[in-house]
């Protein structure tokens, strides 16, 4: 099983549904609200998606080594797959 | 001390309504998407003073941070005519009827299709 | 039940003082709907006739507090609000504003009161 680890907003929505989707498979996963970490936090998680993406958008969802934006389950489930087949 | 939440909520979408019209765009016929995405800048406005986006980040460099102001659509025109919704959804197209079809897909990305 | 004016008095988007018995009302047209609300501002007092309506938001004139003519319920945190993290005046006369500010950022803003305007004949009458 790839790990799963997100960034996400408190506020929003779809990083709520984000993590919805994985408790559904029951796939363990960690997060970190960026909204409510201390600044700190949040300039290492913007440097740190500088590095995959142009884009500073939330959720922001890394399974194994593949860096999905934006609440797309078909997109999930995909990787999910080819992750678990591999 | 902050303002009730409902009548707050109803002034946003008092607020916001005529803006988003002359932009060609629609609250999302989602109704309780749009309930909940109010609530949340209520609480956001009350922190910050600004209603802006729940689902976008805060970068503290106010240049940046003001074009996350709902709506923020004239700062983000080419992606969300792209999506046919802004990125939190709670706007959509006039012609858009079934919101959940649409799908929430960064710039780069949509850029990098193009290519 | 109370003449305050003639239907026409105020038109619609308009706004209106009357006074009905001894108390001061403000009388707001909404796209035809009448609604009256006590003319006080609920933050500081300022008459609310002479502020602006946008539908059915009152704005006060003189600290833009806004309130909702159908329920009086105030629209606004405080005035002025703080950024978090902006540094607070200091509390000196030397310095008028962060004086006048540190007074009033205190200031709860209380709802404003609405009356029942009904229009009878030719006349819109309040309930008091």
């Amino acid at each position: 099983m790839p790990r799963v680890s997100m960034y996400t907003l408190s506020t929003c929505p779809w990083c709520r549904k984000t993590k919805q989707f994985f408790r559904d498979r029951q796939i363990p996963f960690d997060f970190v609200d960026y909204d409510l970490a201390d600044t700190d936090e949040q300039d290492r998680i913007v440097a740190d998606m500088r590095k995959h993406t142009s884009d500073i958008s939330f959720p922001y969802v890394v399974i194994g080594d593949r860096v999905i934006q934006g609440y797309d389950p078909d997109k999930y489930e995909q990787i999910l797959k080819e992750a678990g087949g591999k | 001390m902050t303002a009730d939440l409902e009548t707050r909520k109803n002034a946003l979408r008092h607020f916001f309504e005529p803006i988003v019209d002359k932009l060609g765009y629609k609250f999302t016929p989602d109704e309780e998407m749009v309930e909940f995405l109010l609530e949340q800048e209520v609480k956001l406005e009350d922190r910050w003073g600004i209603p802006y986006c729940p689902c976008q980040a805060l970068l503290r460099i106010r240049q940046e941070d003001m074009k996350i102001v709902c709506p923020c659509i004239p700062f983000h025109r080419k992606h969300f005519d792209a999506l046919k919704r802004c990125w939190c959804g709670l706007y959509v197209h006039k012609d858009v009827t079934d919101p959940n079809s649409l799908k929430q897909i960064p710039l780069s990305e949509l850029e990098g299709d193009k290519q | 039940m109370i003449e305050i004016a003639k239907v026409g008095d105020v038109l619609p988007g308009g706004m209106m003082f009357v006074k009905a018995g001894e108390r001061e009302l403000c009388l707001c047209n909404v796209n035809g709907e009448y609604y009256a609300v006590s003319r006080r501002c609920g933050h500081m007092n300022a008459p609310l006739n002479m502020g602006t309506l946008d539908g059915y938001i009152l704005t006060c004139g003189l600290h833009n507090i806004s309130f909702d003519v159908r329920t009086g319920k105030s629209l606004c945190p405080m005035v002025p609000h703080y950024m978090p993290g902006a540094p607070i005046q200091s509390s000196t006369v030397d310095n008028y504003m962060g004086w006048v500010e540190d007074l009033i950022k205190h200031t709860t803003i209380c709802d404003i009161k609405t009356y029942k305007a009904i229009v009878e004949g030719d006349s819109i009458k309040v309930d008091i």
